[in-house]
């Protein structure tokens, strides 16, 4: 049986008391969970027990806001990821508008806009041309909320793909100038193929197992170009013997290639 | 000509220094107690790992040297860059004269570059964060609110009165721990992230004074013995001396 999927968004809802659950157009096993923020930690924490349960799967997004009060509620979020370690996949601070949750007009991605509300057609929102607009909405006639929408945000959440491939980048650069490509007097095998970078190999394999081609297709429906970067990284990671000519600058320009065209902060 | 580096990994800047090495430079790892005053040239390798996150600190160090060692060449490496620009430099795509690049590097005063985002976690705007709360009190305003009680606690030390008097006039109510415990959580919610910045010392000095502070209040409430022997009044008025010599080097404090 697929685990059902709760979104937990604890904001500041503009016409939440308490919980209140969205459900997802074409989803019957997938819910977004608004959760105000004016909550006690105690009361969090009740409802946090509730909402998740043994067969499900959660991601739970805190929005940081008085530091007292957050400090609070962060230690009741991460009390209860600790506690349903397997059901609770992510959890996560969310603040100023920057991340992945609220709506972006130029990725139509997101879900919530700067006012507490879900973006339907009563928000106001700036388009790629910078004119107010009211075409946006995640939501259809029934106040459902479109699957696009819901699955977009999810994946982005579970799968942390943009940090992935930036931590994946990192780690690469350190072992390239950790191994001195340089000195070895003879060419090198593939990335893959080489038991002196067993560790960025590890990570390498860990992330393109989890990144395959048809979440990031999901991920970034919208932006094909996501995916053809993510080929050709892969291509060259997978093919390309280590201290080939301009080894290097090559996968730095994969990896920029591909970071640039994935929206939203890696955090 | 020696040249001062902070990054998170060494083989990096390892790697960095055999481009150097030839020409007569030399790689030397950054020591906060040393300062920058004999810098010529600083390299910061960024993003930095700190605390679990990476982080880039790069415009946070950039405007304190600009301010402390102006004429310093202060440029930043990574591996975010499309090429090697300005003062950032790409480290796959290193100059073929690095040497000379660095010779040649704009100062850190200088307003006509600036550095990269090399896309971890903007220090500046964690710093910006760090003062100006969110949505409630500033730090400072914390902090002119927290001086309020040690002033009262003061006069009335002056007039003698008893202690058990002044425990109930000014911190029976528990007003003041609760004011302290705010200004502690954001404390310690930030402050591992401050060990990436230049002023992280003055930092380092809060974090002991806010320790010995917190004693006090860990204690059986009233002891104003151990508040006088700690020096709480004295030790909250360093802190805010402290943050507010920091706060200059913060861009958008409100």
């Amino acid at each position: 049986m697929t685990p059902h999927r709760n979104l937990i968004v604890i904001w500041k809802w503009d016409d939440v008391e308490n919980v209140k659950p969205v459900t997802v157009a074409g989803e019957s096993a997938a819910t977004l969970f608004c959760v105000s923020q004016k909550l006690m930690p105690a009361q969090l924490k009740e409802v946090l027990n509730q909402l998740v349960q043994p067969n499900s799967l959660s991601v739970i997004l805190l929005h940081e806001s008085d530091e007292i009060e957050t400090s609070s509620r962060l230690k009741v979020v991460k009390s209860a990821a600790n506690k349903f370690k397997k059901q609770v996949v992510r959890h996560d601070l969310f603040y100023k508008g920057q991340h992945f949750i609220y709506f972006s007009t130029i990725n139509d991605t997101g879900l919530i806009d700067g006012n507490g509300r879900l973006v339907s057609q009563k928000s106001r929102l700036k388009d790629k041309d910078g004119h107010w607009s009211n075409d946006f909405s995640v939501l259809d006639s029934n106040g459902d909320i479109l699957s696009r929408y819901f699955n977009t945000v999810w994946d982005f959440y579970t799968h942390r793909a943009r940090f992935r491939i930036f931590d994946l980048k990192e780690q690469f650069i350190v072992d390239m100038t950790r191994q001195q490509l340089a000195q070895y007097g003879h060419p090198l095998p593939i990335l893959l193929g080489n038991p002196d970078f067993a560790l960025l190999r590890e990570k390498y394999e860990e992330s393109f197992k989890i990144l395959t081609a048809g979440v990031l297709t999901e991920i970034y429906k919208n932006n094909p170009a996501v995916n053809q970067h993510y080929q050709n990284l892969k291509n060259f990671l997978d093919n390309i013997p280590l201290n080939s000519e301009n080894y290097l600058r090559d996968a730095a320009r994969h990896f920029r290639e591909l970071l640039s065209e994935m929206p939203g902060k890696i955090y | 000509m020696d040249i001062f580096f902070l990054a998170t990994n060494q083989s990096v800047p390892a790697y960095f220094a055999q481009h150097v090495g030839a020409k007569g430079l030399r790689m030397m790892p950054f020591l906060y107690e040393d300062g920058l005053s004999n810098c010529e040239a600083f390299v910061l390798f960024s993003p930095l790992y700190v605390n679990g996150h990476y982080v880039s600190p790069d415009s946070v160090w950039k405007k304190y040297c600009g301010q402390y060692s102006p004429e310093m060449k202060f440029l930043t490496a990574g591996f975010a860059n499309p090429s090697t620009s300005d003062n950032c430099l790409e480290i796959s795509d290193l100059p073929d004269d690095l040497s000379q690049f660095i010779t040649n590097a704009k100062t850190a005063a200088d307003v006509n570059w600036k550095p990269t985002d090399t896309g971890g976690l903007d220090m500046m705007d964690v710093l910006c964060r760090f003062f100006n709360g969110h949505g409630n009190e500033s730090i400072m305003e914390q902090f002119s609110k927290l001086l309020r009680i040690p002033a009262n606690i003061q006069s009335a030390l002056n007039l003698n009165f008893p202690l058990q008097r002044i425990y109930n006039l000014y911190l029976s109510d528990g007003d003041w721990a609760g004011r302290w415990q705010v200004f502690l959580n954001r404390w310690n919610r930030y402050y591992p992230f401050f060990a990436c910045l230049p002023f992280y010392p003055k930092f380092r000095e809060i974090e002991k004074i806010a320790q010995k502070i917190n004693l006090f209040f860990q204690s059986d409430e009233g002891d104003i013995n151990l508040y006088l022997q700690i020096g709480c009044s004295e030790g909250i008025e360093t802190i805010k001396n402290l943050l507010a010599e920091i706060a200059p080097h913060v861009e958008g404090i409100k």
